[in-house]
């Protein structure tokens, strides 16, 4: 077993996570500049293919990062990457559930708390450009992108419609030669 | 529902009503089951409307809590409804519940993935996807934008962010930390202008 490798996995996601606000999501590119770029535990394909698989399946989004793991080690690096993910922030969520009075009426983090809002906004923006640069290649992934982009914004209907649709719309655009 | 109400309401001390391990798991392994698409909105579903165990206000106190801290909001929440419960031994109920059934139909649908990507339908449906969760991303964006981004240094630090990140693709760890030291100077700024 590469125990080295499932010892990387297990700091750069846990790391990943400790930094993570605004949702796992938003870590796209930061998962994106670690599995591919850094540790090449994945090519771009790869990357993409795991991104996808992990949005079909039903549960936590946190599973893209299982996945990588299980990609690249197995079901060893799939149980190491779930809990590296789960279980430094999960001891956080425990610590900070049994203190929480003091904790949200301390000045500093009030004031630190009050500047991410915009810092999340911007990496929100950050992590749907990386994850189009990821798919959008021609016409029809800029147009599915932006369509499901103005649905999300505009109404409050649940997202997986939309998605649902897209793919429907990308696999009609394939078949009928509008795809690479 | 109004004599239900009450007798429903779980949550004046810290561990009122008896939810056990076996509740925990059960329901948990619910909501890894139907939650499609992230299980931010099947954990309210169980938790609040069908098992009862918190009241919607409960919920979304502890939801708040778990958006302030790091990792996944929804797992963080998870977490806490079971530590306020049955305490450590809880969430590895809850947890245990949440994930076996999810990462288990990952892999199933990885390997068919795996054993179909040579079909043209399956690679345009991937890369259909992946541009819908893109889309996904921006829109959310977008929402969180209007409502947050209200002054010129939130705006300027929603761009520095974004150009940090996406173009420059900086590390998360010390990118979060400058933005966080430069987001509070400009608040401090703006404030005291």
């Amino acid at each position: 077993m590469n125990f080295g490798g499932l010892v990387s996995l297990a700091v750069s996601f846990a790391t990943t996570a400790m930094v993570s606000f605004g949702g796992i999501l938003v870590m796209v590119p930061e998962i994106h500049r670690q599995s591919v770029q850094v540790f090449h535990w994945a090519s771009d394909a790869e990357f993409s293919s795991a991104f996808a698989v992990s949005q079909m399946a039903p549960g936590p989004n946190i599973m893209l990062m299982s996945l990588i793991g299980w990609r690249a080690f197995g079901i060893a690096g799939l149980l190491v990457a779930t809990l590296a993910i789960v279980l430094p922030t999960g001891v956080m969520a425990v610590v900070a559930r049994r203190t929480d009075a003091r904790l949200s009426a301390s000045k500093n983090f009030q004031i630190v708390r009050g500047s991410l809002p915009p810092i999340v906004a911007g990496l929100m923006i950050a992590s749907g450009f990386v994850t189009a640069k990821l798919a959008v290649d021609g016409a029809v992934g800029v147009i599915i992108a932006l369509g499901v982009a103005i649905f999300v914004a505009l109404t409050k209907v649940n997202p997986l419609i939309a998605i649902l649709f897209a793919i429907t719309i990308g696999v009609a655009a394939g078949r009928l030669g509008y795809m690479a | 529902m109004d004599g239900i109400e009450d007798t429903a309401r779980p949550c004046d001390g810290d561990r009122p009503r008896n939810v056990s391990c076996l509740d925990l798991l059960s329901g948990f392994l619910t909501v890894g089951m139907i939650g499609f698409g992230g299980i931010a909105n099947a954990l309210f579903h169980v938790v609040v409307d069908k098992r009862k165990w918190l009241t919607a206000e409960d919920y979304t106190l502890t939801f708040g809590l778990a958006q302030m801290l790091p990792g996944a909001a929804p797992i963080n929440t998870s977490i806490m409804i079971a530590d306020r419960f049955q305490g450590l031994v809880g969430v590895v109920c809850a947890i245990g519940g949440l994930l076996c059934v999810p990462l288990c139909s990952l892999i199933l649908l990885a390997l068919v993935y795996d054993r179909f990507a040579d079909v043209p339908e399956v690679h345009y449906g991937t890369v259909a996807s992946v541009a819908a969760a893109a889309g996904l991303s921006l829109g959310t964006a977008m929402k969180v934008s209007v409502r947050v981004l209200r002054s010129a240094p939130k705006i300027l630090i929603a761009i520095l962010s974004f150009v940090v990140i996406g173009i420059f693709r900086a590390p998360m760890i010390p990118a979060m930390i400058c933005l966080l030291v430069v987001a509070c100077f400009f608040d401090y700024l703006w404030r005291n202008k």
